[in-house]
């Protein structure tokens, strides 16, 4: 899955509000036509897209949950295949669903925008359908008058470079449907969200609903295999820099601290850029694009870790071990240096037990 | 041959000398681009040649001159119509040189040869150039005029330096008569000794930048061939924005080679759609050089942002068409 080469094949844009607003008899405005935009217009979108979802962006994969009959994934997957009428009717159906979807006091109203395109290369391009969701925002518009400047308020500015105040869930197609299959296999969908309030800290309670209640995903599970892979490859890392005894502590006390943060997830990009040093982060990246590492935002889950984070362990040349409780580690254990092939380190407490 | 009858046998000949002086020319300037390939010949050639057709009076003062005794000076003078070629570098004269000589269409002589003068008078510094004299074989149909067998042409070639000496001091030291200034004739020597010094300088400075932009110069015309390929029209031959946007990823340049270009875009095999849909929107994608920033971008997409050299505007859609997240890279 890469979203490279994007290309937009039928949009429409509906109007979605809140749960209250339906008690209170309003009624959100669909729109039967497709959107026409022009280049530019439809350039800025894909563009949107790939920052979102692209590689290296701040999207999640997720899990299906729900896959039956009626399932929002259903309905999704249907408008692939879908005539340009059926499409209309589908997508007025998930705004409808989204607009019963915004229940929580936080959430605003707006837009959807369901898209369905091709990505990838002209030989063997990857169909996706995706559903965004923008709120909208006040702002002006320059215009130029006889007179002058000219600030033109427009109180509904959708997709603003700086708001990124939007939603996006997308499937990306890895398998083409067999014959006369009407109810897609979710193993035949990568599917992403894009949230700008999947904060990476606290709960995402103001981002389930979307990809929960209205997508009927949940986070992908694969999040303590993925956890633990970017645990290893990063003390492979440090372990191959050639750096101080001193300054590989220091590096693994980083990780640790990162691993055990309250933040939700993990990312390559996220660790390089606030750990290590400029020189450094190009070629950690590269190691784990290597392994096909998801260049994006993971879920973390350090279950399968818990234990190599609590304890320090450390292998001398000399075959010597050390391990140390990880916390503390830094006021337990001092390494002064190295000089003429000996570590000079200081233990605090003193021996009690041999085994 | 009284001094009326040689006047007018030369009026009468200029139209033949001047054909002749324009198909050496024509000649040489056709020889040379191909020899530099993808330089304009405008660049090369620091002056425009043009054949020039000695005017009569200094024919006729040349040849009635006394101590020289031209026995037949319709024949014996051959810089009747000459034509010259300026060069920045004196690495560069020999091109010119080797054209002159590889031409079959003429008998060609050296006449005066700085080089093998200096070899003679190595304390001597004086008017350095090349000159040659080409004759025609046969008779030659140049245009309407036909230009008889033997007919010569002087073909002067000198570096830009060579040639500032030689207007300052050549036509004035040298050619009148009459007593020569001494302290001029020094002065002029040693600006001849200087102008070789700094030829000699030009020469050395060249190789220099020459040898650090190897590598670009490589990325360039492998740049230039995968972009014709790729889009079945020569891109921009401009090596300014080769240079400008190649310099800054010099440690990245040994990534490109043929091979990986071909991986990169049997993979991203969208990228020509993309170059043609915006060239005209954009110089950069009428650069063959887009095709080296599309490569690095996708291999280095962090470190391309940091040495970009212009607007990061310019690699939005860059990002965007390779499916790579500008988020906390471009903004």
């Amino acid at each position: 899955m890469t979203f490279a080469n994007l290309k937009l094949n039928r949009i429409i844009v509906h109007e979605v509000l809140l749960a209250a607003d339906l008690e209170a008899e309003r009624q959100p405005s669909y729109s039967d036509e497709f959107l026409v935009l022009d280049p530019k217009g439809e350039q800025l979108l894909c563009k949107r897209l790939a920052d979102s979802l692209g590689s290296d962006s701040h999207s999640v994969e997720l899990a299906v949950e729900l896959d039956g009959e009626g399932s929002p994934f259903h309905l999704m997957t249907r408008l692939l295949d879908s005539s340009d009428k059926d499409f209309a009717r589908l997508s007025k159906d998930l705004a409808a669903r989204l607009t019963n979807a915004q229940t929580a006091g936080t959430i605003k109203a707006g837009i959807a925008v369901v898209v369905d395109g091709t990505m990838g290369s002209n030989s063997k391009p990857d169909r996706f359908v995706a559903v965004l969701k923008a709120e909208s925002d006040a702002g002006f518009v320059k215009e130029k008058t006889a007179k002058g400047l000219f600030l033109k308020f427009i109180s509904e500015m959708v997709l603003g470079a700086q708001q990124r105040l939007y939603k996006i869930g997308c499937f990306v197609e890895k398998k083409s449907p067999d014959d006369g299959d009407d109810i897609r296999s979710k193993g035949d969908f990568h599917v992403l969200v894009y949230d700008h309030q999947m904060s990476n800290t606290g709960n995402n309670e103001a981002a389930r609903y979307f990809y929960g209640a209205f997508l009927g995903c949940r986070l992908a599970d694969n999040a303590s295999r993925l956890t633990r892979i970017f645990y290893e490859e990063t003390c492979k890392f440090i372990d191959g820099l050639k750096l101080t005894s001193q300054k590989r502590l220091e590096a693994r006390t980083h990780l640790v601290s990162y691993l055990k943060s309250e933040e939700r997830h993990v990312s390559v990009k996220d660790f390089a850029e606030r750990y290590l040093p400029s020189d450094m982060r190009i070629p950690f990246s590269k190691q784990f694009k290597q392994i096909n590492f998801p260049a994006r935002n993971v879920p973390k889950d350090v279950k399968d870790i818990r234990r190599r984070l609590q304890v320090r362990r450390m292998l001398f040349s000399s075959k010597v071990r050390i391990s140390a409780p990880e916390e503390d580690f830094n006021d337990l254990v001092k390494i002064q240096g190295e000089q003429n092939g000996w570590t000079n380190i200081t233990i605090k407490g003193s021996l009690e037990v041999q085994k | 041959m009284t001094e009326p009858e040689l006047r007018q046998a030369f009026e009468d000949e200029k139209p033949s000398l001047h054909a002749w002086g324009t198909a050496v020319r024509e000649g040489l300037v056709s020889a040379i681009q191909q020899v530099i390939g993808g330089r304009k010949l405008a660049e090369f050639l620091k002056i425009p040649p043009e054949p020039r057709v000695k005017d009569t009076e200094s024919f006729l003062a040349k040849a009635l001159r006394r101590g020289k005794n031209y026995q037949r000076p319709l024949e014996q003078i051959t810089d009747k119509v000459g034509v010259r070629f300026v060069v920045l570098l004196r690495s560069e004269l020999k091109i010119i040189e080797k054209a002159i000589e590889d031409c079959a269409s003429w008998d060609w002589q050296k006449d005066k040869d700085f080089e093998a003068e200096r070899a003679e008078r190595p304390h001597h510094f004086d008017y350095q150039s090349v000159h040659y004299v080409v004759r025609t074989k046969g008779p030659v149909a140049c245009g309407s005029v036909t230009v008889p067998p033997g007919t010569s042409c002087e073909v002067q070639v000198r570096t830009l330096l060579q040639h500032a000496y030689a207007e300052l001091a050549h036509d004035r030291i040298y050619k009148p008569t009459g007593t020569i200034d001494k302290e001029a004739v020094r002065q002029v020597a040693k600006s001849a000794a200087l102008v070789e010094t700094t030829d000699e300088i030009f020469v050395a400075v060249n190789e220099r930048l020459q040898a650090a932009n190897a590598e670009i110069q490589r990325v360039h015309d492998l740049l230039a061939s995968v972009y014709s390929a790729l889009l079945g029209e020569p891109g921009s031959t401009d090596f300014r924005l080769s240079n400008a946007l190649l310099d800054p990823y010099r440690g990245q340049l040994l990534l490109i080679t043929q091979g990986s270009l071909d991986a990169f875009l049997t993979e991203y095999d969208f990228l020509a759609d993309k170059i043609k849909e915006r060239a005209p929107l954009s110089a950069l994608y009428r650069h063959p050089v887009v095709i080296a920033v599309y490569f690095l971008v996708q291999a280095e997409p962090d470190l391309v942002p940091k040495y970009w050299p212009f607007d990061m505007k310019h690699l939005e859609m860059i990002y965007a068409d390779l499916g790579l997240s500008t988020e906390d890279r471009l903004w």
